[in-house]
């Protein structure tokens, strides 16, 4: 069975620790039925013995369980499952406790504080067994336990000491553990046999005599009985029913049938049922006469209770015997009472099984005090006995043995610290063992590429870790790249200047995200959103953990996004743009209209043609001009960041929204547009920004400003703050409603009708400057709104 | 007939020329003001102006509020009309005063020519 359990808790461990769990539950269901009888029905169960011996080696549920297999196979011949469930608690209690306190002194403890009073409360309460025995069975219980509990930590101390195993799942047992099973196994042994030995007497005895009994009673009744009959029968010989009341009559007239003996039954002729001769005496006769009935030639019988023979109801047992009856009767029955007797030989059981048990009490506690004192001793013996005392004695004797006693003290304690402590390592090895898989899976299963990696003395970082999924995504074998150089070798050049900007390593406590593009294998690239923690790990190096997210889909979408918000700015700027196109238009008309006519009316040289000519061509620029400058900021986001002039953007939106402004009699003033600071990010991002941001002041002065007689002001500042460079819009359309003010940025919010505004723009001008690292604010002044986007200024 | 001048009203001095010069090809007498406070001077004070074509967009007055404001002024008796050009896309007969032609620009000959004539006959 040990070599089964041995590696249970490594290797393919579950399998052979299932399978070590079924052997062992089998076996103590076995042994669980072949008890060892002490007299009066009291068994020793041999099932615990095996549970026990596995204590140290198994898993505390598996143990468990195979407690609870072998009693509930047990039960069935109990009859009652709570012993089954006690012995459960047992087994429970001790491998729970088994890092912490001896088994022994676990299981003495159980037996006080819970197993006894079970016993007391399920035996007595529930089964209804006379008190005196229920305590009886209580105490040996509790031996019974005692007993498997040192057996098998003898046997577990055997297997060690043959086997000598140096893992932590086989820890060392403590030599107070050894001591104390010893002893206990030394005292129990004889006193039980000795209570087995004279119980079996005892009750052989009793019964034989009883027996004796209950034959002289047989004859007596069997006499009076005969006697009597022929008073009742006469002239009566119709049907046996007639006869049965007859003999009711005759019998219940035989006075004292079996002497003082015991009470008479008898059985007549042709009937199943036994009929008390003279009145029935206990109330629980009639159980006891059927078992009688059924033992050929008669013996001990007892009332049973949950089908519990002989302990149960010692009150009511006695010895029956059957025979012949005279005349019409078939059989009698005698039930001589031996309760007293019974009773008597318990005490004698009670007496031995109590002292056993103090006494085994008394020896845990001894040794737990002076278990220190004992082992020196033990090992002083040991030593002598091998002769090593001789050298001792050449010294002087008294220092050596305090610095001996020391010593041995402190060994112990330390083993004893090491044997528990690898207990523990045992049990939060499989805790750690479970939580890294799960942490395994997710780390392979998780739709994110997760990485560590460890800064050492190197320039490069070793990694830790990194999950395939990274090469599921770029779609490269796994092992196409050594070393790190990968992600330099596959970054995307206009990343490279960005990414590389950043320290590569990250300081303590520090969360740093980024976005860059990796080649794929099929040279496209994929955006990655890669977030990075760096903490100090345990052994004083810099570890960084980061997950990588795979964000191609998010940025395509993104980028749509923004271009839409374009588009419907431009949309928003139609009226003022139709309007600078339709002037040009106009003048070409006019000229070609003169021309034609000039020519038709023969007025025009063709020096005023051509003049006329000229003209067109300067009018096809100045329309050409007004294209151009919404074609740039129509088009997508070619270029990478760069260093650009904020107020010469300012300009260049300024220009764009003129003719809107214009068109809508809006003034737009521009202040402090000379200024020289320079920010890094994608020009046409800036743009947006404040395309947006006017744009909106045009709209809130128009809205509100269009029934009024006042006149539309918008103007856009800028400033140098510090290292910020600020823009300031601000307008005279009444401010932002404070119903709103918390959700402007929001996207899709809009105060205006589905078809004029999308509601992304603040949204988009919001997001925008958070993305080049700045900010947009607002607040509300007299009669209007004033934005200010801040961006860092480039150093 | 022949004395009853056109006046033409725009802040762009070149489309006011080139029209001038094209109502003179189709024998139409027109005077030129790039200023709608300049214009609505001189309206009043000439009285051979029989109609006003006048930019709804302009600097200093817009060509609504000049119809408007020039309507106000004239004596009884004295009968004006008026011709709105916008390059504007955006506005309505109804933010315009009544008994007004409004043209887009860029207009086309004919809708000129027929509101010229018939409020010239």
């Amino acid at each position: 069975m040990m070599t089964v359990l041995e590696k249970t808790i490594d290797g393919q461990g579950r399998y052979r620790e299932i399978l070590g769990c079924l052997l062992v539950s089998i076996l103590a269901a076995v042994l669980n039925m072949l008890p060892i009888s002490l007299g009066w029905g009291l068994d020793i169960i041999l099932g615990p013995f095996v549970i026990m011996a596995c204590v140290r080696v198994m898993r505390p549920s598996l143990l468990v369980l195979a407690a609870a297999c072998s009693g509930a196979v047990s039960a069935m011949i109990w009859h009652h499952p709570w012993a089954a469930l006690i012995l459960t608690c047992e087994a429970a209690i001790i491998v729970g406790l088994r890092a912490r306190i001896l088994p022994i002194i676990a299981d003495l403890a159980f037996w006080v504080v819970l197993g006894m009073p079970l016993v007391l409360l399920t035996y007595s309460g529930i089964m209804d067994m006379a008190p005196h025995t229920a305590l009886l069975v209580a105490q040996k219980q509790a031996i019974n336990g005692l007993l498997a509990v040192s057996c098998g930590e003898l046997a577990y101390c055997l297997y060690w000491i043959v086997y000598k195993p140096c893992q932590s799942a086989f820890p060392r047992i403590p030599m107070e553990g050894v001591i104390m099973a010893s002893l206990i196994v030394t005292c129990a042994l004889p006193v039980l046999f000795f209570t087995r030995v004279v119980s079996l007497q005892d009750q052989t005895a009793i019964i034989d005599r009883a027996g004796i009994r209950a034959n002289a009673g047989l004859m007596i009744a069997n006499l009076k009985i005969a006697a009597r009959l022929p008073h009742c029968q006469k002239g009566h010989n119709s049907g046996p029913s007639q006869l049965t009341q007859d003999l009711t009559q005759c019998l219940q007239n035989v006075k004292g049938a079996g002497g003082n003996l015991g009470r008479v039954y008898a059985r007549p002729a042709g009937s199943t049922t036994f009929l008390p001769v003279g009145a029935p005496i206990e109330p629980g006769d009639s159980e006891l006469v059927t078992r009688a009935a059924r033992t050929k030639g008669g013996g001990l019988v007892v009332a049973q209770a949950f089908g519990t023979p002989l302990m149960t109801s010692l009150a009511q047992a006695a010895v029956g015997k059957s025979g012949p009856g005279p005349g019409k009767i078939a059989n009698l029955i005698i039930l001589v009472p031996v309760a007293s007797q019974v009773m008597l030989a318990q005490n004698l059981q009670s007496r031995s099984i109590s002292l056993l048990l103090f006494l085994i009490a008394a020896l845990i506690l001894i040794v737990s005090v002076f278990a220190v004192e004992l082992k020196v001793a033990m090992q002083r013996v040991v030593d002598k006995a091998m002769g090593l005392s001789r050298a001792a004695n050449e010294n002087e004797m008294v220092p050596f043995e305090i610095s001996e006693r020391e010593v041995f003290s402190e060994i112990e304690y330390f083993s004893r610290q090491i044997s528990d402590a690898s207990l523990r390592v045992a049990d939060q090895q499989l805790a750690l063992r479970s939580s890294q898989r799960q942490l395994e899976n997710i780390a392979t299963k998780a739709p994110v590429i997760i990485y560590a990696f460890r800064y050492g003395s190197g320039n490069e970082p070793a990694p830790l870790l990194l999950s395939n999924k990274l090469w599921e995504v770029l779609g490269y074998p796994p092992t196409t790249f050594k070393g790190l150089g990968w992600w330099r070798e596959l970054l995307h050049p206009d990343d490279h200047a960005a990414v590389m900007r950043e320290k590569l390593a990250p300081s303590v406590g520090q969360l740093k995200a980024k976005e860059y593009r990796l080649r794929r294998s099929d040279g496209q690239f994929v955006w990655f959103l890669d977030s990075v923690f760096a903490e100090q790990s345990e052994v004083g190096a810099l570890e960084t953990v980061g997950v990588m997210i795979d964000v191609s889909e998010f940025k395509i979408v993104e980028q749509q996004l923004l271009h839409a918000d374009k588009m419907a700015s431009l949309g928003r700027m139609a009226v003022g743009i139709a309007h600078e196109i339709n002037q040009p238009l106009q003048i070409i008309s006019l000229l070609a209209l003169n021309v034609q006519k000039g020519i038709e009316l023969d007025r025009y040289s063709p020096d005023n043609v051509l003049a006329k000519i000229e003209s067109m061509q300067l009018q096809v620029q100045r329309a050409r001009k007004i294209i151009d400058q919404m074609k740039m900021y129509g088009g997508n986001y070619g270029a990478g960041p760069e260093r650009v002039n904020i107020a010469q953007v300012v300009q260049s939106v300024m220009a764009m929204v003129a003719p809107q402004f214009q068109a809508s009699a809006i003034s737009l003033h521009g202040e402090r547009l000379s200024n020289s600071a320079e920010i890094i990010a994608n020009r046409v991002a800036v743009e947006q920004i404040l395309l947006n941001l006017i744009l909106n002041a045009h709209d809130a002065v128009l809205s509100t400003l269009q029934h009024s007689r006042q006149h539309g002001v918008v103007t856009v500042a800028c400033r140098r703050e510090g290292n910020s460079a600020i823009v300031t819009v601000s307008d005279n359309g009444g401010g932002v409603p404070c119903t709103i003010r918390d959700r402007i940025f929001e996207p899709f919010f809009t105060t205006k009708p589905a078809t004029e505004g999308t509601g992304l723009g603040l949204g988009i001008a919001h997001g925008l400057a958070r993305n080049i690292g700045g900010d947009i604010h607002f607040e509300n002044v007299a009669d209007g709104a004033v934005f200010t986007v801040s961006l860092p200024i480039a150093t | 007939m022949q004395r009853r001048k056109v006046l033409l009203v725009d802040d762009d001095l070149e489309i006011a020329n080139e029209m001038k010069e094209l109502l003179e090809f189709i024998g139409v007498t027109a005077v030129v003001e790039n200023s709608a406070l300049e214009a609505r001077k001189r309206v009043i004070e000439d009285q051979d102006i029989a109609c006003v074509v006048t930019d709804f967009r302009m600097a200093e007055l817009d060509g609504a509020k000049l119809v408007s404001e020039v309507r106000q002024a004239l004596p009884e008796g004295r009968d004006v009309r008026f011709i709105i050009l916008t390059g504007m896309v955006n506005i309505s007969q109804e933010t315009l005063p009544t008994d007004v032609l409004l043209l887009a620009k860029p207009f086309k000959l004919e809708e000129m020519t027929q509101g010229l004539g018939s409020i010239l006959g």
